[in-house]
Order: C-alpha cells, then structure tokens, then sequence
C-alpha cells in the first residue's frame, strides 16, 4: 500500500492522537481580506463548531485545515505532527462539502469506496467496510444508484458515509445541512450528532445557523472579519457573551445605552439613557463609562402587579403581543424611560387576558443583566 | 495550483502551445512584417536591404483602385448581412429551444462546409444558363446576369458571413429582456416601433461587433472573389496570392498584406470601443 | 408580437434561410443527376459523379492522402494542447490570464488569408513549403482556438470541489484530475476533436498557400477545377464534403447538443 497514507490501526477508532491545535493561523488574501491570526485548540473526540455570517473566515479557516488554502503565517497540528506543510492528499482528514462533491459519474457504492481503493485495500474488506458504513448513515440498499439518482438528504449521507469510512482521526465539516429544508435538517442533525458520539469522531462543524452550532457543538468559536471573538461551551456563549457582537449574533438580545451611576460589593447601579435604573451583579471597572446593558427576552419576567418587591422591576405597557404558540412574545414600553424592550415566555404559563394595551410589570434578575463597554 | 517542480502548473501548461503558437502565428508574421520592407528582386526575388518601396508602390492608382473596390464591396456585403441579420438573430433570440437549436444548427453548418463548395453551388444558381435563370424563365422573367460580377461577390460574401453576423446578434438580443418589449408594447408601440426604439439600440453592441467581424472577413476575401467575380472585380486577397505565389514579388506581397493586417487591427480597435460604448448606453439604460 | 408580424418574420427568416442553404442543396442535387450537365433538378438520378470521384486519382488522393490525415493529424494535436490550455485557463489562478486567453484564442480574429501568406514566406525561407506536416501546422494554430472554447466551456461546468474531494480522499492532483474531471470531459473532447478536424478539412485559404505538388488538399482541388474545368465529379466531390462535414456536426448535436462556439 502507498507508503505515503497512514495505515488503519486497530479495530476501529482513532488511528492516531486527535488533538488538533493551530497556532497563529494566518491566510492573507492579495485583496487585503485576511483570516487570522487564529490560535484553537480541539480535543480528541470533541464536537467543535465554528461559526459566523458569511465573510467571517470560518470556510477559509476549514479549508486551510483540509489543505486547499496555503497559510500565510502559523502551524496547523494534527496529533501533535505538523501538517500545514502537506498537500491535501496527504493530510488525513476528512472533508464533507456543502454541495456534496459526489462523483456524479460514479455510484454511490464506488462513491464511498473511492478512498479505500486508493489505499488498494482488498476487493473483500471495501465490500464490509462500504456495507457497514452506508447501515450506519441509514442507506443500506442504495449502493447501485447514483448521485443524480437519490434526495438530497441521501447524498448528503452519503457524502459523509465517504469521509467516514477512511476513519480519519478529524472530520470537517463546511455546513453540509445548509442545503437540506428545514426538518431535514433537524433531523440529520441529531443523526450526525449520534453518529459522532458513536463512533467518538474529533469534528469541526462550520455553520453560520446558531441554533445548530448550539445543539451539536462541545465547544463553539464565534468568528467575525476573520478573527476568531470568542470560544467557550454553548453554554459560555449563550449565558455568557463576551461582548455585545456575540451577544447580540447568538439568540436575541435586549439592549439599553446605560451609565454608570455607582458600584459596590453586589455589583453595579446603572441608569439607562431613558432614565430606568438597573441593578447588575457584574462588576465594572472604571467610573463614569458609557455602557451598554443586555439582557435576553426570555429573562424578561412578566409578574402580577400584587408583586410588588422585585430587583429591576418596573411598570411597563404592552405595546404588541404576537402570539407564536409555544412561546408568546412581547413588545414592551418601560413607563418610567420610555425604551423598548422585547420578552418572551412560554405561552401555557401566561395569565388569562393579556392584549395590547395592557399594563404589566416586568422584572430582571441582576444576574442576567450583563453590562459591556461602549456605546 | 502548485506543482512539484517549483514552477507554477499554468506555466507548464501553458509553455508548450504557448512556444507553439509564438513560433507559427506570431513569428510568421512577423516576419513577413520585416520582409515587406526588403527590396523585390527578379533574380533572387528578395534582397535583404531596407526600403520603403514596396509601400510606395501601393500608393499607385492601381492600388489605389484596388483599394476602394475592395473597401466597398466589404462596406456593401456588411450592410447587407446586417439587413438580413437581425431579423434571423431576432427569431432565434426570441424562439423555443428546440426550435432554437435546429436554427443555429442550420445557420452553423454552412459556416463549417468548405468555401468552395458553397460557391460552386452559388456559381450553379448565378450562371446565365444557372438555376436562378431557369426559374425565372419558367415564370417568365428576363434572365438576371450575375455570373462573374462584383454583385455576384457581395451575394458570396453575404452569404458566407451571415451566420458571424447572427450570432453575436442573437447574444445581444437575448440579453433583452423580453418584457422591455412588451412595456414598450403596454405603452403603445407597433412593431416597427419597439423594433426601432428598444431592441436596435440595446443590440448595438452584438451589432457593431458582427460588422466588425464581417467587414474583417469581407475586405480579405480571396476564393469568393477569384471565383464569382470578373476580371476587373479584383480584391486585395487575389492581390496578396497573386503576387506571392505568381509573380513571386515576396515583398511586395507582404507589404499588401501588412497594409490588410493594419486595416484589420484599427477596424477591430474601433469595433471594440464603438461596442463598449453602446455597452455603456445599455446600462445606462437600466 | 402581432400574429401577424409574427408571420412576417417567419417568411421572412425563411426566405433568408434559404438563401443560405440554397447553393448547398443545389451542390447535393446536382451531384446525383446523370445527365452531367448541372440539371436542378437532377433529370436521371445517378451516382456515376461519385464513381468518378473515387476512381479518379488527383480526386481521391487528395481526399484519402492528403485532407483526410492532415485533418487526423489536426484533430489529435489540437485537442491534446488545447486540453493544456483549457486546463490552465480554468483551473489556474494567474496574473494575466485574461491576456493569455486573448493569446490563445486570437488566430479566431485574424483573416486567415495573413497567416497563409506568412506561413508560405517562413516555409519558404527554411525549406519546408508544401509538406504534409507543414500543412497540419498550419491548420493547427487555426483550429486550436475552437477546441481551446470548447473545452473551456466544458471545464467550466464542471465543480472544481470534486477534484477538492478526490484529493481530500487521498488521491495526488493528477490522480484527482483523472478520476473527478476528466471523465465529465468527454463530450467537450470528442466535440473539441471534432471541430479541429472539419476546420482542418474545409480550410481553403491556408491550403491554397501551402499546398505543393502531391499535398493537394480536397478544397484545394476543387478549387482549381471551378477555375478551369467543367467536370461534374466537382459536384460529386462537393457533396462527399458536405455529407462528411454536415454529417459529423449531427451527429455532435444529437449527442452532446454542441455547436462550436467562435
């Protein structure tokens, strides 16, 4: 077998250590577009996500991984063995593309054989393994049909059937659900995500759809004009942004100009450019500094107006309610200053008769009120 | 792409037909550029001294003469084949794809089949006793003469570029949109209307290029002319075999036919900026 | 458009249509008539004309051994280099590509009757006029562009992420090539190679210039028998050309819906 591709080791699982660390990755277009420098850590068997709109660099950031683009600066490792030198022929990892790449002139069977016969494994051992392979991504019985001949969700599988059955020690993913509606994806989502696990796969997922990024990933990078803005578990991303773009980039956000009125040990005083005041349990460093106040519509708690001691509570009027089913939400107008907000809750827990018009008051725990710098 | 042998892929590619095409198209020309500034010798057909003479001789009133029937007949047969392009490339812009395809295919094959052939069938119909005559005798007409003039060269000439003329007039009108037209129409425009004031000028570009093109190929003509023309109808391509291959004047053909290649090249020039502002026009347009 | 002037167009695009295609359906039916007097429409059918022509030496050998290889010869080169180009040219991201697609598709744009004089002045200086290889070279660098087109087009509409994905998988660029492109390329090949060889066969201007004694090309021939001959195997001649050319573009079209682009 060619001397130059990496032997199978073992039964099944990682052939090598999965680790996959970059360092000061930097790709710099002749345009001025750069991607970088971006230094990442992966873990063995972890779900990594990179996400962003589109122009944020993650693609880039894939395909230097894969080969397909030559770094301008920085190293790319792969099981502690530096690849970034290697051609992508060479690099072992595995690619599943957003349109699917199929071979449109091969079946799918010869599809998914294709890299083992490039290894020259024996007729007998391609047949089990292709076999075995196209059972666990669910298409069994279509290794006669082509690619023109099969749904998109089967390609889909298919391709990634392809990528799988070399048992890469990394798998790359470049938004390959984009493509699909709607339940299809949801659906092929939680598919992959089993698969992962299954089969406990080192795989970086690119999406720009945070709500994917959110059900799938270990750990979630947001990335912007290139620069990775932060990492953390869905979990640090979601609760814990670290700063407005994030915030406002994965799920909704309220947000309220602010000033700093005064600080002590429970946290920060803040008055919002309308005139409410705001309790926050985050600290901040300097005196007077403009602010930015944010919290999520659905920490927004609407109360019965007998309450009447709450942090953060205060009088609003209900200036629109769309009712969506499982959640209603409301369009809210601070009496005191006069600003908007948005709430969200779920719509079984509601008090009978709200409508437009209505008075309600709202209240914020400290906690969730996150303060960030700037105007 | 990179490569393994630290040269770019393009580069070894490209280097092979490049080197080929350097060496057949451009040096050949060249060449004969510098050749056509060598003196004509009857004894050794060139002298390698350098002289203006060969160019000077083109300024006689036989070539000059030669000049303004050729420039003619090639501004005669451009009007003519724009004439009759535009209502060809209008119908296959604007026609169903089935329909589309046999219609290129019909106005390509032609293209494709040698001159020769298609002028013996064209000296067939155009002779005294030829098949235009006898169908005008069966109806009868008087017998039209066209054998050996300079009509019967523009009727060749038309009939062999037509197709370079439709094409890129079919582009140009395919990329009007057809409901420009039924708004001109909406508004009250007839056909000759929406014809004159929405799909010529949007087409100019595909037009001027087809003239460009036809007029190119009309003024470097050889076989049309040499077989349907008369004795006094000749055009500088006869000019350019006659000299280099009968009168072996070497030089003297090769200064008539950088003359052509100049006259080719400010046509082209001209073609391309005349094209990009009726482009410019057309997206203004929008 | 009006029904009206829609009909109008139509008898009109017709009548222009049959200016184009008349003299060729004249050749061909002139061909088949025995009477050897250019009867339209032919009066006794017959394919004495045909006989004639394969009997008759300078007629079939200019057909059989001197276009029909030069033609072969043309077709295989050019769709070898113009592959080299195509590939270059869609695949390479290179400073200055726009000026080397005008490079290589200029010879489409020059009157062929400057490359025939040029040709004959440089086969002349270093001895190498009237040859059959000489011939091919010329009609190569004319027929190199319509391939280069071709298989441009071709390429085009071919995904480069399969060639990505056939890579990713572990096969080296050329195998990735010959695995994920090359076998999509077919039909733009075939039809490249094709075109190649009916330019080659039907040229006239080139031929005229370069043919010597014994490298006489078809069109060459009947050329010099319009001049001055009356023998109706031109017209027998004529037709084998027309069915050749008319034929294998055809056959292109049903196959693979192509017709060569300028």
């Amino acid at each position: 077998m060619p001397a130059h591709l990496p032997e199978r080791v073992g039964r099944r699982g990682m052939s090598q250590p999965a680790a996959l660390r970059l360092v000061d990755v930097t790709k710099r277009y002749p345009a001025g577009y750069t991607v970088g420098p971006v230094s990442l850590e992966i873990g063995k068997g972890e779900f990594f996500s990179l996400l962003g709109e589109s122009g944020s660099g993650k693609t880039t950031l894939l395909r230097c991984i894969a080969g397909f683009e030559t770094l301008t600066a920085g190293t790319i490792a792969l099981g502690g063995e530096p690849i970034h030198t290697r051609p992508p022929h060479l690099r072992n990892v595995g690619l599943v593309f957003q349109n699917y790449a199929l071979f449109p002139h091969r079946t799918v069977y010869e599809n998914v054989a294709y890299g083992l016969k490039l290894r020259k494994r024996p007729p007998a051992e391609i047949a089990e393994r292709v076999g075995r392979i196209l059972e666990m991504v669910g298409m069994p019985d279509l290794g006669g049909r082509y690619p023109s001949q099969i749904s998109g969700g089967q390609q889909q599988r298919v391709a990634i059937a392809r990528s799988l059955i070399l048992e890469p020690p990394l798998v790359l993913f470049d938004e390959p659900l984009s493509n699909l509606d709607a339940k299809l994806r949801v659906q092929l989502r939680f598919e992959l995500r089993a698969l992962q696990r299954r089969l406990g796969m080192t795989c970086i997922f690119v999406t720009h759809d945070q709500s994917e990024a959110l059900a799938l990933s270990d750990r979630i990078a947001v990335l912007a004009k290139g620069q990775v803005v932060q990492v953390g578990s869905p979990t640090d991303i979601y609760q814990r942004p670290n700063s407005l773009f994030v915030a406002e980039f994965v799920g909704s956000s309220n947000r309220l100009p602010a000033t700093l009125e005064h600080a002590d040990q429970d946290g920060s005083h803040v008055r919002t450019l309308g005139g409410l005041a705001l309790q926050s349990s985050a600290r901040t460093q300097a005196d007077t500094v403009q602010l930015v106040a944010m919290f999520r519509p659905e920490e927004v708690e609407i109360l019965p107006s007998s309450v009447t001691e709450a942090p953060n509570r205060f009088a609003c009027e209900i200036a629109d309610l769309t009712y969506l089913g499982e959640d209603t939400h409301l369009q809210l107008i601070a009496r005191a200053s006069g600003e908007r907000l948005l709430a969200t809750f779920k719509s079984h827990r509601r008090w009978a008769g709200l409508a437009a018009g209505d008075e309600v008051v709202a209240a914020i725990d400290p906690a969730a009120v996150r303060l960030f710098g700037g105007p | 792409m990179a490569s393994r042998f630290h040269l770019p892929l393009w580069v070894i590619l490209l280097a092979l037909p490049g080197l080929y095409l350097l060496g057949l198209f451009l040096a050949p020309i060249l060449y004969m550029l510098m050749f056509s500034f060598w003196q004509y010798s009857q004894i050794d057909i060139v002298v390698r001294a350098f002289t203006f003479e060969n160019y000077l001789a083109l300024l006689s009133p036989y070539y000059l003469r030669l000049f303004g029937r050729t420039f003619s007949i090639g501004l005669t047969t451009t009007l003519v084949a724009a004439f009759l392009a535009f209502p060809v490339a209008y119908f296959i812009a604007r026609a169903r794809p089935a329909i589309k395809s046999l219609a290129i295919f019909l106005i390509m094959t032609p293209l494709m089949i040698s001159t020769v052939v298609r002028v013996f069938g064209l000296a067939l119909i155009l002779q005294r006793d030829g098949v235009l005559n006898q169908f005008l005798a069966l109806i009868g007409l008087p017998a039209i003469l066209l054998a050996r003039t300079q009509s019967a060269i523009v009727i060749g000439l038309v009939q062999m570029l037509l197709p370079l003329m439709v094409l890129p007039l079919v582009s140009a009108i395919e990329r009007i949109s057809p409901s420009i037209e039924e708004a001109a129409r909406n508004l009250g425009a007839n056909s000759a209307r929406v014809f004159a004031t929405v799909v010529f000028p949007l087409a100019l570009p595909g037009l001027v290029s087809g003239c460009v093109l036809v007029y190119t190929l009309s003024i470097s003509a050889l076989v049309i002319p040499a077989l349907l023309g008369g004795a006094g109808d000749r055009m500088i391509g006869q000019q350019i075999y006659d000299q280099m291959l009968v009168a072996l004047n070497w030089p003297s053909s090769a200064a008539l036919s950088t003359v052509l290649a100049v006259f080719t090249i400010i046509f082209a020039i001209l073609g391309l900026s005349l094209t990009a502002r009726a482009a410019k026009l057309r997206e203004a347009g929008r | 458009m009006t029904p009206a002037a829609r009909r109008i167009l139509l008898a009109v695009v017709i009548a222009i249509y049959a200016l184009i295609l008349a003299p060729i359906v004249v050749v061909v039916a002139v061909s088949f008539d025995g009477s050897g007097r250019y009867a339209f429409p032919p009066t006794q059918l017959s394919l004495h004309w045909f006989q004639e022509f394969f009997q008759s030496a300078p007629y079939f050998n200019s057909f059989m051994y001197v276009s029909l290889p030069i033609g072969l010869i043309v077709a295989v080169v050019a769709t070898f280099l113009g592959m080299l180009v195509a590939t270059a040219l869609t695949r390479c991201r290179f400073l200055g590509r726009q000026t080397a697609e005008i490079y290589f598709t200029a010879p489409l744009f020059v009157p062929d009757i400057l490359l025939a004089a040029a040709l004959y002045l440089a086969y002349s200086t270093i001895g190498m006029k009237g040859s059959l290889l000489s011939i091919a070279a010329g009609h190569l660098v004319i027929a190199l562009p319509y391939v280069v087109r071709t298989l441009m087009a071709g390429m085009a509409g071919i995904d480069p992420r399969l060639e990505e994905a056939a890579q990713n998988l572990g096969a080296s660029p050329l195998r990735a090539f010959a695995h994920a492109t090359f076998p999509l390329l077919q039909s733009s090949i075939v039809s490249g190679a094709a075109f190649a060889f009916i330019v080659s066969f039907s040229d006239i201007n080139l031929s005229l210039f370069l043919s010597g004694p014994g490298t006489t090309t078809l069109p060459v021939h009947i050329f010099s028998q319009l001049e001055f001959q009356d023998d109706p195997t031109i017209a027998a001649a004529s037709t084998l050309q027309i069915l050749l050319v008319g034929g294998m573009l055809f056959v292109l079209q049903r196959l693979f819906q192509r017709t060569p682009a300028r």
